[in-house]
């Protein structure tokens, strides 16, 4: 069973408008990659220049956080949900 | 993406945010407004999660997924993001500004500085913050 | 109090590798440039000891801490920076003959946290949850706790950074293009190189173009990189006649042309820059010169280049 790769609308331009994407498991780097073979440039998005998730992304593994799992190396496996969530923060002070 | 140039925000909303505010004071609240287009029908309190919560919120990213869950397309339903400064002005500041991740909602802010504390909405799009009106029905 | 000059700095850092801190080649870009009104040439900051841009501001800031007196019995530079600037500060205080200490979240790599020790800086590791901002708060936290230890030598808010742009970079441009420079292009990181180089050629007529990532969610590194904790005290939008933005998918793009048509191996803010210069040379006529701030190695191992 294919992964499910659900993208925020900040991602939207990235992937031609596409925010619901499918693609095979492996490693969440693999899942990227994959993303980023059929829309250039997504993978910049996401993770910086060693590989790793940029600080402001969040990703969920179904209800885990891929951080808590590994990272981007963190498995995803085959019907699994992954859901990119960017940090919703701010302040004042 | 959807432009919204306006927030249709009922007054019990704009009441719960300074609501909120007031409660969660000397630290920042922060949540989620539901709704359609450019119409809020629902406030979602979020739970800040940030180390430094008198001048910096983060929404916890697990409860956002649950609350996004519920929606079909992406973030579509999210009509809004709200925030309090306890202490400084309702509005963006550089680090709203620079942390802003979700282009297509609209950044609601409340100050306690103030009293009665008013509501306030921008939109944070390329850097810069824009303020739109918010109207009640 | 003496001000830094670039005269000075070239007394001070004669007969070390220092010397080959700025004074970087300006290269035409034939073919990237082919069939554009505008003249299109490119500044090569990886031509700099420590790779980058940054050995600039990174040598300024600590001479600038020395002239006037602030580097004295023997105090303890620091910063917050695990990138370019980290190095850079790391080879100038190797030369200068200062104890460095660098604060960076615990995630960055393997290399990073090596090349600054292999320097002879010292390493401190903060939070990797909490990124830039936890790694800045903790230099700001040794600073204040003990400030007789440390000059905090703080880019973002730094004069100096942008003064090593505005005397080097500059003053380079000026003189290599012989007068002839009608249009510079740069990306907005900590923002000391539009800043500086504006000061010195805004005034002889030439226009500013400050780049910036289309989005929230973009691939540009560096750009923009600023904390979410400070503002950067130097910037200005207003030093910059005008502001365009560039996306992740053409910046890419670009970085390959760069690599296959002129030879040029750059990381995608080169690619950035050089894609907004570009535009910039469709439309104007003239001497276009933009800035490309570093190599690509440190990319080689992201899809970019598979």
């Amino acid at each position: 069973m294919p992964v499910t790769v659900r993208l925020p609308g900040a991602l939207r331009e990235a992937t031609g408008g596409e925010t619901k994407l499918t693609t095979s498991g492996g490693t969440l780097r693999d899942v990227i990659a994959e993303i980023d073979r059929r829309h250039p440039g997504f993978a910049a998005r996401v993770l910086d220049e060693a590989g790793a998730l940029r600080s402001y992304v969040n990703v969920y593994i179904g209800e885990d956080d891929a951080r808590t799992r590994g990272g981007s190396g963190a498995a995803v496996p085959d019907g699994s949900e992954v859901m990119v969530i960017p940090a919703m923060a701010g302040g004042g002070g | 993406m959807i432009e919204r140039t306006r927030i249709v925000l009922p007054r019990k909303l704009q009441d719960e945010i300074v609501a909120h505010a007031r409660e969660s004071a000397p630290r920042e609240c922060c949540g989620l407004l539901f709704g359609d287009g450019e119409v809020v029908d629902r406030l979602v309190r979020g739970r800040n999660v940030h180390p430094t919560p008198e001048t910096r919120y983060e929404i916890d990213p697990a409860q956002l997924r649950k609350a996004l869950l519920s929606g079909d397309d992406s973030d579509r339903y999210l009509v809004g993001i709200y925030h309090s400064h306890p202490a400084t002005k309702p509005e963006p500041s550089f680090t709203d500004v620079t942390s802003a991740r979700w282009p297509a909602q609209v950044y609601v802010l409340t100050s306690l500085q103030s009293d009665p504390p008013k509501v306030f909405a921008y939109r944070i799009t390329n850097g810069e913050a824009k303020k739109i009106p918010i109207v009640e029905s | 109090m003496p001000r830094l000059t670039a005269d000075l700095v070239r007394e001070r850092v004669r007969g070390t590798i220092l010397e080959r801190v700025g004074d970087t080649p300006l290269i035409p870009l034939h073919r990237v440039g082919a069939g554009s009104r505008g003249d299109l040439w490119a500044k090569i900051e990886s031509a700099n000891p420590g790779g980058s841009v940054k050995d600039r501001p990174g040598l300024w800031m600590v001479l600038d801490a020395e002239v006037e007196g602030r580097l004295v019995r023997r105090r303890v530079v620091l910063d917050a920076t695990s990138g370019n600037t980290g190095v850079a500060l790391a080879m100038v205080c190797a030369v200068r003959g200062y104890a460095l200490e660098l604060c960076m979240p615990d995630k960055v790599s393997l290399e990073r946290k090596r090349i600054a020790r292999a320097f002879g800086a010292q390493v401190v590791l903060t939070d990797p949850l909490e990124g830039t901002d936890g790694a800045i708060r903790e230099a700001q936290r040794r600073a204040a706790a003990t400030p007789d230890r440390y000059v905090y030598v703080d880019q973002y808010s730094n004069p100096a950074n942008p003064l090593a742009h505005e005397l080097g970079t500059g003053a380079e441009i000026w003189k290599q293009t012989g007068g002839r420079v009608t249009h510079f292009v740069a990306g907005v990181g900590t923002s000391g190189t539009i800043v500086g180089v504006s000061r010195a050629l805004r005034p002889k007529g030439v226009r500013i173009v400050a780049v910036q990532p289309d989005g929230a969610m973009h691939g540009i590194e560096g750009w923009k990189h600023m904390p979410t904790a400070l503002r950067p005290a130097i910037w200005d939008e207003r030093v910059a006649d005008l502001h365009r933005v560039m996306g992740t998918e053409e910046a890419l793009a670009m970085t390959k042309r760069l690599a296959r048509e002129e030879g040029i191996f750059t990381g995608p803010s080169g690619g950035a820059a050089v894609a907004a210069a570009l535009a910039v040379a469709r439309e104007e006529a003239g001497r276009i010169v933009v800035l490309i701030a570093d190599g690509g190695e440190r990319y080689l191992s992201t899809p970019l280049w598979e």
